[in-house]
């Protein structure tokens, strides 16, 4: 979705077009699901965060500065609303892992390598965790990030520096990958 | 791993990790609104304002409250009615009772005043010229 036309839906929901607000529900609802998905939410509890972030993103619509992108300010309401949950899973959901992928794909590529994210799930804390995600997954910016979790662009830039670093040392040392699937 | 292989790989598995959200969830949510869960807020004054406002009116109350009241302590020596006397503070509460004490006082230093007065104009009277 162009940021005209998300700018236009914005305009109209804001007036009170229920429909304007449906397509930018339409947008943004599996990325906002997968977000808290990854982060660590339950199925449960992510459909229950995502459908109460929509319905505060409704009510404080006014309160939307065009600023930021519509969705960086779900993100910051869905990190709000998620912030009284348990968000322990330390595994990513199995079906959020390489969709489509059936056994028999799966063996009979031996090229295909190993999903990184899993594995960076594992080994990273999960607020560093997160940070990597919203750079490298949704393509925020380090000030974006900033304002979804709530902490200085600072404390981001260094949380992504030393998240990078700590997965590229332990995926080599603990050979997660084996070399020639790292180099495929 | 050098850091250009590392984030080619993260966006690229990145794009391998699909979630779809189930489609009732976005229906339940306009139902919701429908039902005039999430009306829409008008609210044009902020939390900050009103805490602004709040803070204000507050502190005009105060100001008022505090210009209204006498002065705390009385220019020295305006209560003193006599060389020893302890000066008199009007303070709050006790400012009334302590004026009413010093106009007493006042009244007992004028009577004995007047009484000497009295006493030595009649002694100088009473004096007999040719004796």
């Amino acid at each position: 979705m162009s940021p005209e036309v998300e700018r236009d839906l914005v305009r109209r929901a804001r007036s009170g077009s229920l429909d304007a607000f449906d397509a930018l529900m339409r947008a943004h609802q599996d990325r906002l699901y997968r977000f808290l998905l990854v982060r660590g939410a339950s199925s449960a509890d992510a459909q229950d965060i995502v459908q109460e972030t929509f319905l505060a993103a409704w009510r404080y619509l006014d309160g939307y500065r065009e600023r930021w992108r519509f969705s960086t300010w779900l993100y910051t309401i869905a990190r709000r609303q998620a912030s009284g949950r348990r968000m322990d899973h330390a595994e990513l959901p199995e079906s959020l892992v390489d969709p489509g992928e059936g056994p028999d794909q799966a063996a009979s590529a031996g090229q295909r390598r190993e999903n990184i994210w899993p594995v960076a799930r594992k080994l990273l804390p999960s607020e560093w965790f997160g940070v990597l995600w919203l750079y490298y997954a949704e393509d925020r910016k380090t000030g974006e990030i900033a304002r979804i979790l709530g902490r200085s662009a600072a404390w981001v830039k260094v949380t992504l520096h030393r998240s990078r670093k700590r997965l590229a040392e332990l995926i080599d040392a603990a050979d997660w990958l084996p070399e020639e699937v790292v180099s495929k | 791993m050098n850091r250009q292989d590392l984030e080619h790989r993260l966006r690229a598995d990145a794009e391998r990790l699909g979630a779809s959200c189930p489609p009732h969830l976005r229906h339940r949510v306009a139902e919701r609104i429908r039902h005039g869960e999430g009306r829409p807020s008008h609210r044009r004054i902020g939390v900050p304002a009103l805490a602004g406002a709040f803070a204000a009116t507050v502190f005009a109350f105060v100001s008022v409250w505090v210009l209204w009241q006498p002065s705390g302590v009385e220019r020295h020596g305006a209560r003193t009615v006599d060389l020893n006397a302890t000066p008199v503070v009007a303070k709050s509460d006790r400012m009334l009772a302590s004026r009413e004490a010093a106009l007493e006082n006042e009244w007992q230093l004028l009577e004995r005043d007047l009484r000497i007065l009295r006493d030595h104009v009649t002694a100088t009277f009473d004096k007999n010229p040719n004796s």
